[in-house]
């Protein structure tokens, strides 16, 4: 696994942090039962509004729109991701690979919102 | 065995150039030139030439969006990108994007009919000075992996990368990709976050230092 990062030197929000490790974890979960190649690149970037996270492999690939997402642990990681107000992009073709790209906020705005209803 | 080989390139002098040039080599034929990005998909899917020779930065859709459709649609036919910037974004993105060779326009002209013969026997071409800076790519990403924001970009927000420096509005932009201009401007914030661009200036200029713009016209 190749590891590329930068701007990472400091600590996020826990609920960030634990669902940015569980969507590099369940994307190379992926890509280890599913890609048929044993490597894949991990990027790691942040700003000053987003956590962002990027699992690439060189794997087979899938047909995004034939395959149903729920076999793929996805719709756990696009909730999670949705949940915290993030996006979540899948990117794959047969025979060039997977791309799941997610951008975390840094400050979750749905949480804010219901504290400031109550 | 000869060789079928389909030319793209919107120029067409240099496409005549590069007609005598190959058509000098007894075991080469051309089947077909194409002279705008749209042609060249329709000819390779039809031609099914062994090896395509195809430049870069052509009108329509751009060469890359090109090579993308030739190697879903003509899988067999082996790309060489012809192309005067030796950008190692471009040059890194062609080959994950499949072509198997890629060659400088400043290159002499021995080196795109050994880049053919290259490329037709299965085997991959670059351009000396490229093959030189891959290898260095290589050392440096052994070592610090350092990251290129440039990676992080779907390929939705690419394509908007290239289309905006372009030159294309929103609207034209969402006309060409079928998505609302609003998506468009989702993509674009998105991506100039992630670049860390401020401004259409501050885009152009990353445009042309990464080789996605010429720098002369």
């Amino acid at each position: 696994m190749t590891f590329e990062h930068t701007d990472l030197g400091r600590r996020f929000a826990s609920e960030v942090e634990t669902a940015a490790y569980r969507i590099v974890q369940e994307a190379l979960t992926n890509v280890a039962l599913h890609a048929g190649v044993k490597q894949a690149t991990v990027r790691m970037w942040a700003n000053g509004s987003m956590l962002g996270m990027q699992i690439e492999d060189r794997g087979i690939g899938f047909d995004v729109r034939s395959t149903p997402v729920t076999t793929l642990g996805l719709t756990g990681m696009r909730e999670r991701v949705h949940a915290l107000g993030g996006e979540l992009t899948l990117e794959s073709s047969p025979g060039r690979g997977t791309r799941v790209t997610a951008e975390l906020p840094l400050t979750a705005p749905i949480e804010h919102a219901s504290l400031m209803r109550a | 065995m000869s060789t079928s080989i389909l030319l793209a390139d919107d120029h067409h002098l240099v496409r005549q150039g590069l007609r005598v040039l190959l058509a000098a080599e007894p075991d080469f034929h051309l089947v077909g030139e194409a002279a705008d990005a749209r042609e060249v998909v329709d000819l390779a899917e039809r031609l099914r030439p062994d090896v395509l020779v195809l430049d870069l930065l052509m009108p329509g859709i751009n060469g890359l969006s090109a090579l993308r459709q030739v190697v879903k649609c003509a899988p067999k036919t082996r790309v060489i990108m012809l192309s005067m910037c030796s950008s190692e974004a471009y040059v890194s993105e062609a080959l994950q994007e499949g072509a198997a060779g890629y060659v400088l326009k400043s290159s002499r002209a021995d080196e795109l009919i050994l880049a053919v013969r290259e490329v037709a026997a299965g085997r991959s071409f670059l351009s000396p000075p490229l093959s030189e800076k891959i290898v260095e790519g290589y050392l440096k990403s052994r070592n610090g992996a350092v990251l290129d924001p440039y990676d992080t970009l779907t390929t939705r927000e690419r394509e908007v990368l290239y289309l905006v420096a372009g030159g294309l509005s929103n609207a034209e932009i969402a006309d060409k990709l079928f998505v609302s201009p609003r998506t468009v401007e989702t993509h674009r914030a998105n991506l100039m976050r992630k670049l860390n661009l401020h401004n259409h200036a501050e885009l152009i200029r990353y445009a042309i230092r990464r080789g996605i713009l010429p720098a002369e016209e």
